[in-house]
């Protein structure tokens, strides 16, 4: 028995052959596991040794699998007996991975494979290195399947990028070449077998592969091969090469010796490989951007591939305007961005035996396999010597400027996606020793790289189907615009500003101005939203229309604190903007700062309160950002939002450095519209076409609270506090820190001082609510105003609620009460001393009102000022735009 | 007490306890029911993008038998004349219980102001004055400050006044910005008077201030100031909890006023004072102390609370925070009720005060205010402390029957009834 078996594995050893007995000599036989690279010069010479390869593969009765990619002639007929794949390249490095991948788990051992020349990968991806991750992924797997296989590379053709890691990982790299009419091998690399047959060169005469010994002939071979070693930069990548033939062409067209498709060719290709693959965005990019850019990008690139959508998205912007408008040409700060291309993400991945674990995150049953310690492997992962070399050179070029690291997905901020935020930006304070700041550098790229697998990110692919999606990072490394106060680095004024303003509170503001959110110093607090504090919310036509009535308000709702780089302890920092006053300073304090009366009641020259005053009434900063929203909202047809930092040299004279820009989002879905959902009218809880104000979003509700019109329309006026307040304890019973969404509907104004026009309650009494309706009656003849928000304007910006005013008597709009009136009333279970309110005030728990199956979602459109709010089943597809509340 | 949609009748109500407890005759009882003059107008306003705009004014002029009348200017969107009518009502029987020589009344604009840019502001509180401006003057009638209505808005409508009448009138309207000869220690008036009756109401009561502790709700412009001058007008005490919107701190070692006043000027807010435990906003009202000051909202007593009130001042700062049926309880308790129309009610002195000064164009220092505000809530304090014993009547009704006593008497001199 033991014989038979020992034979078997003799005979299926034996059986293993390059199809070319004289090949089989010269490397000393074919093992299980053998990956053979051919590096030829054309597809011919490959064909010449894949045809006898197969053949011999057929005859053994092995599965012979043969993939095809690439556009040189198939090497294989689709009649021949090999099992065809055709994976596409052009899907990206990730997906084409994946799928070659599939087929070899699924062949298992023993396998029989050809590839096609892999060259063409190289040239699909614009990257030899990633060509060199491929090899790393697949040679490894297939030495494990005991499986043998045939690949080929065009001879001086990759750079070390992709030769090295081939060489590395490879068990036999043979150069192949022609001379005189005929076909000679050289094996470079012949792992696990004698070397005595290394770089000995062979020639292929019939059956035979004879050894070439002379010294003359081996010298006149190579030189007449132009052997890599000698003709190569090897710095010179494919890549490089590309730039360096786009560059020599350009200077042709420049020249007038092209016709101008030739330029659109070039500046297609080019846009592609760096920019992006984004139809929506190339359309952009073909506009607004010239091969010269391009050309200025590639010069700024550390790594190679694309540039990720948060750099495009700054670059486009900036050009719409430069372009548009000859002012911004000066207005605009200067941008000296670095890209760190997205190829460096994988490679580094690849490098640190971080690829598999993430493998495991593209399938929903496991996505959160081993990301905590993938995350942990890249915090401690190390880059290659050629990519920290170029950091250093940039860190060279900032020396001791503070910059942020950002991440630039392919999948953020292009159009129809709403990735954002969900990938960390870094500052880099980036003072003390060059060793010392590369540290800080590094740490702030691996940080970025490990938030790509952090729950966070994978739970909000998870929920919209987006997990096999190719999702590489491309970072951008910004100049932290700002100059240096005291041992503090920061902006005078940044912000968060939207073309479409949201929260058009009063009829005199026009939504379609748009609308800014102003902070002093980092922007970090308009964009995070800093629940301590407050911005200034600014209308941009009407920018003296504040929601504070008077001064002792404006300061209420003050911004006090204000995020910076701490040069000193070198971290992002913030604290009050009165203690940042007693360091020396030189911006013109009295634009962003007004006095505050002190105690006696005389203006106190020494407590400043932070109200843009001077900057929005007695400087064009306004009408600035305004057009600058306008000029982008029309470029990209659609409302955008930014994000900027403006610094003032002196009373007047300010630049803006637009650091972002991007669609307008759309909260809890992957699309930037709110999609038409097809709703039955007996699924409407209600639909509002009033004021909607808040940015649109799409969420599942989880509780109402609803006060029911009539019942508290019928109360005395002592009796409507005690509502007010019965509001407040339901509110509390929540955690601080509970995710779940509930909708609060009311009568007449939320926050009025005057019971008879609606509910008194403070904001402290609603704070956990998510969504605020008010709805606009009461009892018979009296129909209460509403407030738009008002008396709560800035808390719901802050907290980002969502207001929504019902007109239940207008043509339209839908409150179907009975829902409300009918589902089971939680408030006696969870308030037992107030159960006599159970007529006026009912909690209501969707999970218990709402059949099994079915949920409540709300679909709210800021834009189109419209809110439904509907029963439905959820489904896999439509779940995957309902944004998890858990992510609120 | 039965509970009321509208103001003006609430007010009508209370009018009615207090004339009973003094047995007024039905015609003195009629005439102080009512208004005796009240108008109505449109103010056409051309707005920043060209239109124009119709807003309604109001003023109620309540009772001028005992001199001007006096009240303040509302600009509020749920503005009504029955709102106006009621607080022209309080304020008669305000500058009547601290004892200055005015009538009462009050004035409005249905507007919201904060959907108003400021060249709207200046031109609808110009229009309100050029509408009602014959009716107006120190001896007829002197606005003042009110909800939304800023030291800005009055140096507006005094601009207006004078360019019409062509005469220079400081006294003719209050609340202006001390540049136009509105009176020093205006900001702080409201909690001063109050902590001065505070002063009083402990020496009537036997309460040591100095070993006395002190909390208070609401830490606006009236509870700020009411923390820093406690201690300095009572000359000891002990600041153990104050809240705001945002929550409350707690320390029953106490807490330094000056330091938790700069740090809600620094911070906004008063959560995160170092070394002080969080309270929430409702328990601050049920602490164990001697004197609290309620100065936020209205309606934060309630029956539902009331019996857990522990302190044995509590001086109204705000306007209406204690119920109707939560005062009757802290009554029957043994709990000192300042109210609201006496314990706030240095505003309206301070406010007579720059009348006072505009009428002979001399300015006072900040001292001859502060003594001046001192001697008149002092006095007011004691006549309503008296009429509580003399009638056992609860502190706001013995307040209502001091004011409604004094314009009873002028009338009757008058020989209106």
């Amino acid at each position: 028995m033991a014989k038979t078996m020992s034979d078997k594995l003799q005979n299926e050893a034996s059986s293993l052959t390059t199809g070319l007995p004289g090949l089989d000599q010269v490397l000393k036989g074919v093992m299980p596991g053998d990956n053979i690279v051919w590096q030829v010069e054309s597809t011919d010479d490959y064909l010449a040794l894949v045809k006898p390869y197969a053949a011999a593969a057929r005859a053994s009765d092995r599965k012979l699998i043969y993939f095809r990619f690439a556009t040189h002639p198939q090497l294989l007929p689709d009649d021949f007996g090999a099992e065809i794949h055709r994976p596409r390249p052009e899907l990206g490095f990730e997906s084409f991975t994946t799928e070659v991948h599939q087929v070899i788990g699924e062949a298992g051992r023993g396998a029989i494979y050809v590839f096609d020349c892999l060259s063409e990968l190289a040239s699909t991806w614009c990257s030899d290195q990633m060509l060199g991750n491929f090899f790393m992924l697949t040679c490894p797997r297939l030495l494990d399947l005991e499986t043998v296989t045939y690949f080929a590379i065009y001879r001086n053709y990759h750079a070390s990028f992709a030769l090295r890691p081939i060489t590395e990982t490879t068990q036999f790299l043979l150069d192949v070449f022609r001379h005189e009419d005929h076909l000679y091998i050289r094996p470079i690399k012949v792992q696990y077998r004698s070397t005595s047959a290394m770089n000995m060169i062979h020639a292929w005469e019939g059956d035979e592969f004879k050894p070439v010994t002379a010294s003359a002939i081996v010298s006149k071979l190579l030189v007449s091969s132009r052997w890599p070693g000698l003709r190569t930069d090897n710095r010179r990548g494919f890549w490089r090469r590309i730039f360096s033939e786009a560059e020599t062409l350009y200077e042709q067209i420049k020249a007038g010796q092209c016709p101008p498709e030739v330029e659109r060719d070039l500046f297609e290709r080019l846009s592609r490989m760096v920019l992006s693959h984004d139809e929506g965005m190339l359309k952009l990019i073909s506009r607004y951007l010239t091969l010269e850019d391009i050309f200025s990008i590639h010069d700024r690139m550390i790594g190679i591939g694309l540039i990720g959508g948060k750099a495009v998205g700054m670059l486009i912007a900036r050009a719409i305007l430069q372009k548009t408008e000859p002012k911004f040409r000066d207005l605009l700060e200067t941008h000296d961005s670095f890209f760190i291309g997205s190829d460096v993400f994988y490679t580094f991945l690849v490098r640190n035996k971080i690829w598999w674990i993430r493998q495991k995150q593209q399938d929903p049953e496991t996505f959160l396999e081993g990301a905590a310690e993938a995350r942990e492997l890249i915090m401690k992962g190390v880059f290659p010597d050629y990519t920290v070399e170029q950091f250093r050179e940039m860190l060279d070029y900032f020396g001791e400027s503070p910059f942020i690291v950002r991440s630039s997905s392919l999948l953020e901020d292009n159009y129809g996606n709403a990735f954002a935020g969900k990938y960390d930006s870094v500052f880099c304070v980036n003072q003390g020793s060059r060793e010392k700041r590369l540290e800080e550098f590094l740490q702030a790229v691996r940080e970025i790289y490990a938030s790509t697998l952090s729950e966070k990110a994978l739970r909000y692919r998870a929920q919209r189907n987006m997990l096999d999606r190719d999702e590489q990072m491309a970072l951008l490394v910004m100049r932290v615009s700002g100059s240096i106060q005291g041992k503090k680095f920061y902006p005078q004024v940044a912000g968060v500003g939207f073309s479409f303003n949201p929260y058009a509170w009063n009829e005199y503001i026009d939504p379609k101005a748009g609308v800014v959110r102003l902070v002093f110093g980092l922007g970090t607090r308009a964009v995070d939203r800093a629940d301590d504090d407050y911005t200034r919310l600014v209308a941009l036509n009407a920018p003296e229309r504040r929601p504070e009535a008077n001064f002792d308000e404006v300061c209420q709702y003050a911004q006090r604190r204000v995020d910076y780089l701490d040069l000193q302890s070198n971290q992002l920092t913030s604290g009050y903007f009165s203690d940042l006053l007693e360091e020396p300073s030189d911006f013109p304090l009295d634009l962003f700062a007004s006095q505050e009366a002190s105690h006696d009641g005389n203006s106190d020259p020494t407590h400043r309160i932070l109200t843009f005053d001077e900057l929005l009434s007695s400087t064009d900063f306004v009408d600035r950002l305004r057009e600058m929203l306008r000029l982008l909202h029309e470029a990209y047809q659609y409302p955008v939002d930014i994000e900027f930092a403006a610094n003032f040299l002196n009373e007047k004279h300010y630049t803006i450095n637009l650091l972002q820009c991007r669609p307008l989002q759309v909260q809890g879905a992957e699309v930037i519209r709110v999609p038409e959902v097809d709703i039955r009218d007996e699924d409407r809880i209600l639909e509002a076409h009033g004021a909607v104000i808040g940015q649109g979003r799409i969420l599942d509700i989880d509780r109402f609270i609803y006060v029911v019109p009539s019942a508290y329309g019928a109360l005395p006026i002592q009796a409507r506090y005690e509502v007010a307040h019965l509001i407040g304890k339901i509110n509390r019973l929540a955690p601080a820190d509970d995710a779940s969404i509930t909708m609060l509907l009311g009568p007449g104004r939320w926050g009025t001082s005057s019971p008879s026009l609606g509910i008194p309650v403070n904001f402290g009494e609603i704070s956990r609510v998510s969504i605020l309706c008010e709805i606009v009656a009461m009892r018979e003849n009296l129909i209460p105003d509403v407030s738009l928000g008002t008396h709560f304007l800035n808390e719901l910006v802050e907290m980002n609620m969502l207001y929504i005013a019902l007109f239940p008597r207008q043509k339209k709009n839908i409150l179907h009460e009975a829902f409300f009136l009918k589902a089971p009333n939680r408030l006696a279970e969870l308030v037992p001393e107030a159960a006599s309110w159970a007529d006026t005030v009912k909690v209501i728990d969707v999970r218990e009102a709402a059949a099994q199956d079915r949920v409540v979602t709300l679909s709210a459109n800021a834009v189109e000022q419209k809110a439904v709010c509907y029963f439905r089943v959820p489904s896999a597809e439509a779940s995957s735009f309902i944004k998890n509340h858990k992510e609120k | 007490m039965q509970d009321y949609q509208n103001p003006f009748e609430m007010a009508q109500a209370q009018f009615d306890e207090a004339a009973s407890v003094l047995g007024l005759e039905p015609a003195m009882k009629d005439i102080l029911r009512w208004p005796r003059r009240e108008y109505s107008f449109t103010i056409p306003v051309r707005m920043d993008d060209g239109s124009v705009r119709i807003f309604h004014g109001y003023r109620v002029q309540y009772n001028d038998a005992r001199g001007p009348n006096k009240g303040g200017i509302r600009w509020h969107p749920a503005e009504t004349i029955d709102t106006i009518r009621a607080l022209a009502a309080w304020m008669t029987w305000k500058c009547a219980v601290v004892d200055i020589p005015l009538g009462g009344g009050e004035g409005g604009i249905a507007c919201n102001p904060k959907t108003l840019s400021e060249g709207e502001k200046e031109r609808l509180a110009r229009g309100w004055v050029r509408c009602v401006a014959r009716e107006l003057g120190e001896h007829r009638d002197i606005p003042g400050p009110d909800v939304y209505t800023t030291p800005q808005i009055m140096a507006w409508m005094l601009d207006e006044y004078e360019t019409i009448v062509g005469r220079s009138h400081p006294a003719g309207f209050a609340g202006k910005p001390p540049a136009l000869g509105g009176s020093l220690g205006r900001n702080e008036a409201t909690a001063r008077g109050g902590v001065y009756a505070v002063r009083e109401a402990c020496k009537a009561l036997n309460v040591d201030p100095c070993g006395g502790t002190f909390a208070i709700q609401g830490f606006g412009n009236a509870g700020q100031y009411a923390a820093l001058l406690h201690p300095e007008i009572l000359g000891g005490g002990k600041l153990i909890a104050v809240s705001d919107t945002s929550g409350g701190i707690h320390d029953s070692a106490g807490l330094d006023p000056k330091a938790v006043v700069d740090y809600k000027r620094k911070t906004g807010r008063l959560i995160g004072f170092p070394n002080a435990k969080p309270i929430a906003n409702e328990d601050i009202l049920e602490l164990d102390v001697d004197i609290l000051y309620p100065a936020a909202l209205e309606n934060v007593i309630t029956r539902e609370n009331a019996e857990s009130i522990k302190a044995q001042i509590v001086c109204e700062l705000a306007d209406g925070p204690t119920t109707p049926d939560a005062d009757r309880i802290l009554h029957v308790n043994g709990v000192h009720v300042i109210p609201d129309f006496l314990a706030n009610a240095g505003g309206v002195t301070v406010s007579y005060f720059e009348q006072v000064q505009g009428l002979y164009n001399y300015y006072w220092t900040q001292d001859d205010v502060n003594r001046q505000l001192d001697r008149k809530m002092t006095e007011a304090y004691r006549v309503v402390n008296q009429l509580h014993h003399e009638h056992k009547a609860h502190m706001r009704l013995a307040a209502y029957l001091v004011a409604i006593q004094r314009v009873a008497e002028a009338v009757k001199l008058r020989g209106w009834v």
